[in-house]
C-alpha cells in the first residue's frame, strides 16, 4: 500500500501555475525528499499533503483513501514548518501539548507523551521557557517534538534545516536520519538543498516550475539524470554541459561540440536515432575529466584545455578550464599542480558521457 | 601568516588627550542637545505642567466672576467640592459612560475587524468604510445623532416603532422609566461617542490582526483546532496588546469627552450626562467659579492617571508581548 | 473538489459578506441619512417615516447653510489652524526626536521621559490655566501676540506633540547610525545632515504625522469653543454646533453644513488610509 499518492494534482493560482500533472507514489516508512529551486511547486505539493491547499485538478490519497476534501485536522499529518511556526505566546510544553489538547487526550496522557518527546529531543529543562528564550536549534527541535508528539502516519517537512548555521545543519541533518530509522513512518522533506536530499533521501523527487522532473533513489539522480536540468541541479560543482550537433562520420554517431567531438555509446546511438533531430547537448560531471587515460577505457573525446583558475581546497583542486569560449570545471586530485596558461589535455571516457536532446531536455539512452 | 612576531614589536604609549576641564565636553553638548529641544520643552512647560501646577494653586481660591483668585481657603475648597454630592454624581456620570462605551467599543472593532480581515474580494471597501468614523469630529458626529435621535422623527425611534418598542426621549429624559440610574441621555451621548471610536478600534485591531504570521494558524489546523479554538488560543493571545493599547485610548478618551455632551445635552437632562470635563466647563466659564473648577480639574488629572495606571499593572500582565 | 465542499465554503462567504454589509450599513447609516437629508427640500427633511432616499435632490440646502453662517470662512479658519499646528507639530517633532535619536548628552533619557509624561496629562484638566495664559499673554506682550480671538490661540498650546516626537524617534531609530558616521566624515553637520539625509529617508514617517496632526486639530472641539468669538476666527466645528442651534427647524440646511464640515476629513482618511494604519501601529506595538 503507498501512503500516499499524488494522482495527477494541479494546483493553479488563478494564472499562476504553481503545480501540474504531478503523479507520485510515496511507500510506507519512506523518507522522500522533494527537491528543487524556489518556486518549483515543492512546498506547494506539501501542503496539498497536509490540507492546506486544496488541489485545483486531480486527487491526494492518504493510505489509498481520497482526501481532497478532508480538513487538515482529519488527515493523521504532523508538520514542521521552516520559521518553526511555535505559538510565541505558550511555553514549550504548551506548544508540544496543543495538538493533543485539541484532540481531546486526558490530561494525564498528555503529560506522559509530552515529557517523553521532551526527552527524547533534550528539550526536559525547557518545558517551561517560552520560545522567545530559545536558540534557532532549541525552537527546531520543539517544532519536532510537536509533530512526534501526535504519532502521525506521515510527517511534513517544509526546509526545517535552512534557518539553521551550518554547523547546527549538519548534526541535525544527522538526528533526523536517526529519528526516521527510530520512528519508522514516512517523512516527505522539502528542500532546495541538495546534499541535504542527497544525504537524507531514500528517494528524491526534482521538481522544476511545477513539473516532476525525476524521482529515483539518490544514485541513480546521480549517475543518470533523466534531464537537462536534474542534471545540472544535483552535483556540486555543477556538471559540465554544451550544446552539440550529432553528425555521423565514418559510420559512427558523434556529438560535435565547440569543446570537442564527443563518441556516443550504443545506447545513446539509438536513443539519438529515435528520438531528435539532431540537436542535443552533452554533458560530464567535474570528477569524470581526467588528465590522461584512464586504465585505457574507451575515450569519448580529449579536450586540449587551457587551465584558468585554480582553487585547492586541501583534499582534491578545483581547475576551471577554457577551450574556445567555453568553460570546463574539474575536479582533480589534490596533489596535481597546474598553473594557469598551462594547456592541458582532458579525457572523457565514454562511459561518463551524458547526452540530452537539446528541444525537450530528455536524456538520450 | 607569521604568527608570534608580534610581542616582539611594542607599540608607542597611547598619548592622552589634554582636557583642562573634563566636563566641557559634556557642557557643550548637552547644550546642542537643549538647543534641539528648547521650543517644544518651552511648549510643554507652558501649557502642560505649568497648567498643572496653576490649576491645584487655583483650587486654594474662591475665586471672583473676574477670574482672580480672591479668597485664600486652603484645602477647604478641595474638601467642599470634591464631597459635594454634584461631584460625586458627575464622577458616577464619568465613569458609567466609560462602562457603556468602552467595552462595547472594542468588542465591535473586534468583530468587524475578524470580518474585515477575510480574504475576500472588496475587503479592503469594507476596511474602508469601518475606519470612516475616524474622519468624523465629535461636533460632526453629535449633530449628526442630534438627527437621528429625534424622538419623533429621528430614525432611531422609528425603528423601535417598527419592533413595537417605545419611543424614547433620547436627550431629554433622564431617566429610563423604570427609573434606572443611568437615562437615554447618557445613552445617547454614549451611542454617539461608541459610534465615534468605532473607525479607530476597527483600524488598530484590524492592522494586527495581520500582523499575526499566517503559519501559527496553518500549523494549529494541521494539530487540529477548531475555528474556536483558533480565535481564543491564538488570535486573542496574539492581539493582545493591540486590545489593551485600544482599551486605554478609548478609557482617556471616554474621559476627556466634550463635544458631544455639549451639542447633545448640554450635561443635562438634570446632571445626567454632566461629566467631569462638563462640569469643569460650566464651572469655569460660565458660573465663573475658577477655583472650584480647577479643584475638578485636579480631580480629572488625578482620575485618569490612577485609571491608566491600574489599567496598565492589571492587565498587562496578561497582554502577551512578543 | 467535491459538491459538499464547496457548499459549505460558498455559504461561509455568503454569511462573512452578509455581516460586513450589515456592519457596514450600522456604521455608514449616520453619514448616509446625512448626505441624503442635505439633498432634500426642507418639508421633507426629518419627515415620518424616515426618507432613505431623495426622490429629487437639490442643493438648496447647501446654499442656505452657506448664507445662514460664514461657512466658508468657518473652513478656511479651521483649514489655517490645522495647517500651521501640522506644520508646527512637524517642526518640533523632527527636532526634537532629531535629538533624542543621533545626539548624545547629559540627561537624554531623563528628557526623554519627560516628554512622554505630556502624555498622561489630559488637556481637558489643563485648560483653565492655559485660557488665562492666553489671555494674559496679549498684554504682556503688548498688541495682538497672544490673545483671544486669533489664529495664534487657536494653535501654539499644540505646535508640540509628544505623540509626534515618539513617532519620528521611532523612525528615526531605524536609520544605521554609520550613515550618521559618514555624513560626518563628508562634514556634514547635525543640520545639515538632517535636513540632506535623515528627511528625504523619512518621508512616510513625516506622511503619517502630518495626516494624524491635521486630523486632530480639525476635529478639535473644546479649546476652539473657548478660544474664538468672533465669526473671523471661528473653526468649522463650532461653527457647525451653531448651525444646528440656529437653524433648528431646517435639518436639511443642518445636515448640509455637516457635510460639508465632514467632506474634508474623509477625503483625507481614504486618501491616507496607509499612513493612518501605520501611526496607529507605531502606538499600539508601543503599547
Amino acid at each position: 500500500m503507498s501512503l500516499v499518492t499524488f494522482d495527477n494534482v494541479s494546483k493553479f493560482f488563478g494564472e499562476v501555475v504553481a503545480v501540474k500533472d504531478f503523479s507520485l507514489e510515496i511507500h510506507d516508512r519512506e523518507f522522500i525528499v522533494l527537491l528543487g529551486p524556489s518556486g518549483c511547486g515543492k512546498s506547494t505539493a506539501l501542503r496539498i499533503v497536509a490540507g492546506l491547499e486544496l488541489p485545483t485538478k486531480g486527487n491526494i490519497l492518504i493510505k489509498d483513501r481520497v482526501v481532497n476534501d478532508v480538513e487538515p485536522k482529519r488527515r493523521d499529518v504532523a508538520m514542521v514548518f521552516q520559521n518553526y511556526a511555535l505559538y510565541p505566546h505558550m511555553s514549550v510544553y504548551d506548544n508540544i501539548a496543543f495538538g493533543l489538547r485539541m484532540r481531546g487526550l486526558n490530561r494525564r496522557e498528555i503529560d506522559r507523551l509530552v515529557k517523553e518527546a521532551a526527552q527524547n529531543l533534550g528539550l526536559l529543562e525547557l518545558l517551561r521557557r517560552k520560545p522567545g528564550e530559545l536558540s534557532g536549534g532549541q525552537r527546531q527541535r520543539v517544532a519536532l517534538g510537536r509533530a512526534i508528539v501526535r504519532r502521525p502516519v506521515v510527517y511534513l517537512m517544509d526546509e526545517p534545516l535552512s534557518n539553521l548555521d551550518a554547523k547546527l545543519r549538519v548534526q541535525t541533518r544527522a538526528e533526523l536520519i536517526k529519528m526516521h530509522r527510530q520512528l519508522q513512518t514516512t517523512f516527505i522533506y522539502v528542500t532546495h538543498d541538495q546534499v541535504e536530499a542527497m544525504t537524507m533521501g531514500d528517494r528524491i523527487a526534482i521538481l522544476e516550475q511545477g513539473l516532476l522532473q525525476q524521482v529515483g533513489p539518490p544514485q541513480e539522480v546521480y549517475d543518470r539524470p533523466a534531464n537537462i536540468f536534474v542534471a545540472g541541479f544535483i552535483g556540486s560543482p555543477a556538471m559540465n554541459l554544451f550544446p552539440a550537433r550529432l553528425e555521423s562520420r565514418d559510420g559512427d554517431l558523434f556529438a560535435e561540440s565547440e569543446v570537442g567531438s564527443f563518441r556516443l555509446d550504443a545506447q545513446q546511438v539509438r536513443g539519438a536515432m529515435d528520438a531528435s533531430d539532431g540537436e542535443a547537448v552533452v554533458g560530464f560531471r567535474p570528477e569524470h575529466l581526467y588528465l590522461g587515460a584512464e586504465g585505457g577505457r574507451p575515450v569519448s573525446a580529449t579536450i586540449d584545455s587551457v587551465v584558468d583558475l585554480v582553487e585547492y581546497l586541501g583534499n582534491e583542486t578545483h581547475v576551471t578550464f577554457s577551450r574556445s569560449d567555453s568553460t570546463l570545471v574539474a575536479r582533480l586530485d589534490a596533489r596535481v599542480k597546474l598553473k594557469p596558461g598551462e594547456t592541458v589535455p582532458l579525457t572523457v571516457l565514454v562511459e561518463n558521457l551524458h547526452l540530452f536532446d537539446r528541444a525537450s531536455g530528455r536524456r538520450l539512452g | 601568516m607569521e604568527s608570534s612576531d608580534a610581542a616582539t614589536v611594542a607599540l608607542p604609549a597611547p598619548v592622552p588627550l589634554r582636557r583642562r576641564h573634563p566636563w566641557l565636553g559634556e557642557l557643550s553638548r548637552f547644550g546642542g542637545g537643549m538647543l534641539f529641544l528648547a521650543i517644544p520643552l518651552c511648549l510643554f512647560g507652558v501649557f502642560v505642567f505649568y497648567p498643572l501646577v496653576k490649576s491645584v494653586y487655583l483650587g486654594f481660591f474662591v475665586s471672583d466672576p473676574f477670574g482672580h483668585g480672591q479668597e485664600f481657603v486652603g484645602f477647604d475648597q478641595y474638601r467642599e467640592v470634591l464631597t459635594s454630592p454634584d461631584f460625586r454624581k458627575s464622577l458616577g456620570v464619568t465613569v458609567l459612560f466609560a462602562l457603556y462605551t468602552v467595552p462595547t467599543g472594542m468588542i465591535l472593532g473586534l468583530v468587524f475587524a475578524l470580518l474585515a480581515n477575510q480574504r475576500l474580494r472588496g475587503a479592503l471597501f469594507f476596511r474602508t468604510v469601518f475606519s470612516s468614523t475616524i474622519a468624523a469630529s465629535v461636533a460632526v458626529a453629535a449633530v449628526m445623532w442630534l438627527m437621528l435621535l429625534n424622538p419623533s422623527a429621528g430614525i432611531v425611534n422609528w425603528v423601535l416603532g417598527q419592533f413595537d418598542l417605545p419611543r424614547v426621549n433620547w436627550l431629554t429624559d433622564p431617566q429610563w422609566r423604570q427609573s434606572w440610574d443611568s437615562g437615554p441621555a447618557l445613552m445617547a451621548v454614549s451611542l454617539t461617542t461608541i459610534w465615534l471610536n468605532i473607525g479607530f478600534t476597527t483600524l488598530v485591531l484590524l492592522a494586527a490582526l495581520q500582523n499575526i504570521p499566517q503559519e501559527l494558524y496553518e500549523s494549529a489546523r494541521v494539530d487540529g483546532a477548531s475555528p474556536w479554538s483558533l480565535l481564543r488560543h491564538i488570535t486573542l493571545p496574539m492581539l493582545s496588546p493591540a486590545l489593551l493599547f485600544v482599551v486605554i485610548v478609548a478609557s482617556i478618551n471616554a474621559f476627556q469627552s466634550f463635544g458631544q455632551i455639549h451639542i447633545l445635552t448640554r450635561g443635562g437632562p438634570l446632571d445626567a450626562t454632566n461629566v467631569i470635563v462638563y462640569s469643569i466647563y460650566t464651572d469655569a466659564f460660565i458660573n465663573f467659579e475658577y477655583g472650584a473648577a480647577a479643584v475638578r480639574a485636579v480631580a480629572l488629572f488625578v482620575l485618569v492617571l490612577a485609571f491608566t495606571l491600574v489599567q496598565f499593572r492589571f492587565l498587562a500582565g496578561k497582554v502577551f508581548y512578543r | 473538489m467535491t459538491l459538499r465542499i464547496r457548499y459549505g465554503r460558498v455559504a461561509q462567504v455568503a454569511l462573512t459578506y452578509a455581516a460586513l454589509m450589515l456592519g457596514a450599513a450600522i456604521v455608514i447609516f449616520p453619514i448616509y441619512l446625512a448626505v441624503v437629508n442635505s439633498l432634500l427640500p426642507k418639508e421633507q427633511a426629518i419627515s415620518y417615516p424616515p426618507k432613505l432616499f431623495p426622490p429629487h435632490p437639490q442643493l438648496g440646502a447647501y446654499k442656505k447653510a452657506m448664507e445662514s453662517v460664514p461657512l466658508m470662512r468657518y473652513m478656511f479658519n479651521s483649514f489655517a489652524q490645522s495647517s500651521i499646528i501640522t506644520i508646527g507639530q512637524l517642526a518640533t517633532s523632527v527636532i526634537a526626536a532629531y535629538a533624542f535619536a543621533f545626539m548624545r548628552f547629559p540627561l537624554r533619557n531623563f528628557l526623554f521621559i519627560l516628554f512622554l509624561s505630556t502624555l498622561m496629562v489630559p488637556f481637558e484638566a489643563s485648560i483653565i490655566p492655559n485660557f488665562q495664559t492666553v489671555q494674559r499673554m496679549g498684554g504682556v506682550l503688548g498688541g495682538n501676540i497672544l490673545s483671544l480671538d486669533s489664529y495664534q490661540a487657536l494653535t501654539i498650546p499644540f505646535l508640540a506633540t509628544a505623540f509626534g516626537t515618539f513617532l519620528m524617534r521611532q523612525h528615526f531609530m531605524t536609520i544605521p547610525l554609520e550613515l550618521r558616521d559618514a555624513a560626518a566624515i563628508d562634514g556634514y553637520g547635525h543640520l545639515r545632515f538632517l535636513w540632506h539625509v535623515v528627511l528625504p529617508l523619512s518621508k512616510p514617517a513625516l506622511g503619517t504625522l502630518a495626516v494624524f496632526a491635521f486630523l486632530q486639530s480639525w476635529n478639535q472641539y473644546l479649546w476652539p469653543l473657548l478660544v474664538t468669538n468672533s465669526d473671523n476666527y471661528r473653526t468649522v466645528q463650532i461653527g457647525l454646533a451653531g448651525l444646528a442651534s440656529q437653524e433648528i427647524d431646517s435639518i436639511n440646511v443642518v445636515m448640509a453644513g455637516t457635510v460639508i464640515a465632514l467632506l474634508p476629513m474623509l477625503i483625507v482618511i481614504v486618501l491616507f488610509q496607509r499612513q493612518l494604519v501605520r501611526g496607529l501601529m507605531t502606538g499600539a506595538l508601543k503599547g
